[in-house]
């Protein structure tokens, strides 16, 4: 049992997935009580464009992921506030574009691009030394953020027009906080792959909503229990032999269902 | 010199194609109790953001005394019936603006913000209660207190004493009363002015075009020009109050 944390992978990967929590949990409660589930989706699938790009350019894959996913963060934002279509349908058409430019530079680039798989589905064994420094350095980023802006975010999030109204400045943490998601999504990239990575923004903070009505207390939940769905999933992939982004989500989809479930039984 | 605050001239907006508001010119002076009266879809909270610089007029403008301090009151039917805060955040949020932007809220603003909850007449209590647990009426009280901490010299209020019961519309309009008797500012948009008609100084009826006299006086072709009929309006029980005191006039 114990010969799990001998290898240099495996604490890699349990290290990396106790500091993606912390982005996680933090900017997963943000996203779900801004309802902006599906732009964390559109920058996780556009970034795709990102690892394409990379590729073709022959550059780290996941420093073109960062630029992208930042990059049409904030246009998501922009077209949001200033476009006169249905913030929606634009933030689906980013979406899908990101993802078709990553597919055409992939095509272009001449060799079998090997590890492509891992970008979409995630891989433990891909979580380099590297990878834990930028995780690392999401985590605190993302910390100190929300600990000197909290009054500013949580009043922010509850209604974008008064807070504005209140304080002119206000009006930047639309960007400040699509940014920090951009950033949080593509270190979680690493470990569940870009397509599963919404789940584990938005179970673990919905989890944490359904116990307290307190934003910090949700915050905190939210990383305790991310941490907790990826280090047994984690160690569930490691025994079983699955992938283990999938396992992840697994444990927290169904963990989901059953608090909801339970609840329910318990208020009739 | 006169005491106007607010000055709008032939302001119009339009959204998606549409004129919302045509040609809108009015005063507002400091003291005033101005409420503006129209159905639903007449453009009335769409008025309120204009004023308050939240939407852009197409053509017009308006002018607003420099330094102006301003408090909203939104519908809170708008809320996440789910957000993670509490009633006394909320009505924290209103210091916003009034500290540093990195540091979090001070002694002062705590006591300011409980001092304005007691003056919206909220039980302790309840302070601490999740905001999407109270009641219509609490959380409308609550979202007054936020507009009062922010110390404004004009409230803006968008339908304040809708869907909450009568008891506790009686009450916030005498708490619109005390507020206005103080000095304060009001400006009020809302299909039910049931509450708040005797403190009224303004009114206008809006649809569109905003029929205006610059006086209190509710008149049958204000209201004809904003409802296009005076016997719907009566029969919804819409400024009766007012409007029966012109009726037994002419009666008498």
């Amino acid at each position: 049992m114990l010969d799990i944390l001998t290898q240099t992978f495996m604490q890699h990967a349990l290290l990396g997935g106790l500091l993606i929590s912390v982005a996680a949990g933090i900017i997963g409660s943000l996203v779900v009580i801004q309802r902006r589930v599906f732009i964390a989706g559109g920058i996780a699938h556009s970034a795709y464009g990102g690892v394409g790009l990379a590729y073709y350019l022959g550059f780290p894959p996941l420093i073109g992921a960062l630029i992208v996913s930042v990059i049409s963060g904030v246009l998501m934002g922009y077209l949001e506030r200033h476009s006169k279509e249905r913030s929606d349908t634009v933030i689906g058409v980013v979406w899908a574009l990101g993802m078709a430019i990553g597919v055409i530079f992939v095509d272009l680039t001449k060799g079998y691009a090997i590890d492509l798989m891992s970008f979409l589905f995630g891989s433990i064994i891909a979580v380099s030394r590297m990878d834990l420094w930028l995780m690392a350095g999401v985590a605190v980023l993302v910390l100190l953020t929300v600990l000197l802006l909290f009054k500013n975010l949580l009043a922010y999030s509850f209604d974008p027009e008064f807070s504005v109204l209140m304080d002119k400045r206000n009006k930047w943490l639309l960007y400040l906080t699509l940014i920090l998601v951009s950033l949080t999504v593509v270190v979680m990239i690493r470990m569940v792959g870009l397509i599963l990575v919404i789940a584990l923004l938005t179970i673990p903070a919905s989890i944490a909503e359904k116990f307290t009505k307190k934003l910090s207390t949700m915050m905190g939940l939210a990383i305790l229990l991310s941490a907790v769905f990826i280090t047994s999933g984690l160690i569930a992939s490691y025994f079983l032999n699955l992938t283990a982004g999938a396992m992840i989500v697994l444990i927290a989809g169904l963990t989901y269902f059953v608090i909801i479930g339970t609840r329910r039984l318990s208020n009739n | 010199m006169s005491k106007k605050i607010i000055q709008v001239k032939n302001l119009s907006v339009e959204l998606s194609g549409h004129t919302i508001l045509e040609e809108l010119s009015f005063g507002v002076e400091s003291g005033d109790f101005f409420v503006v009266i129209g159905p639903n879809g007449g453009g009335k909270t769409i008025l309120v953001k204009t004023l308050l610089g939240l939407i852009k007029p197409s053509s017009g403008e308006i002018i607003i005394k420099e330094g102006l301090r301003i408090g909203y009151v939104p519908q809170f039917v708008l809320f996440d019936v789910n957000f993670p805060v509490s009633a006394f955040e909320v009505a924290m949020m209103g210091r916003q603006g009034h500290g540093s932007f990195l540091s979090g809220y001070k002694t002062n603003d705590k006591k300011k913000v409980s001092r304005a909850l007691e003056d919206v007449g909220l039980a302790e209590e309840i302070y601490r209660h999740p905001f999407s647990d109270l009641s219509g009426g609490q959380k409308q009280r609550v979202l007054i207190a936020r507009a009062l901490v922010s110390d404004p010299e004009v409230i803006f209020l968008d339908e304040p004493t809708a869907s909450i019961d009568p008891v506790s519309n009686e009450k916030v309009g005498q708490l619109f009363s005390k507020l206005n008797k103080k000095g304060v500012t009001i400006f009020m948009v809302t299909h039910d002015v049931g509450a708040v008609s005797q403190f009224i100084t303004k009114i206008g009826c809006l649809n569109r075009k905003l029929f205006f006299h610059d006086s209190k006086e509710l008149s049958t072709d204000m209201v004809q020009g904003a409802y296009g009929c005076y016997i719907d309006l009566v029969s919804h029980g819409v400024a009766h109050r007012i409007l029966d005191k012109k009726k037994h006039h002419k009666d008498a």
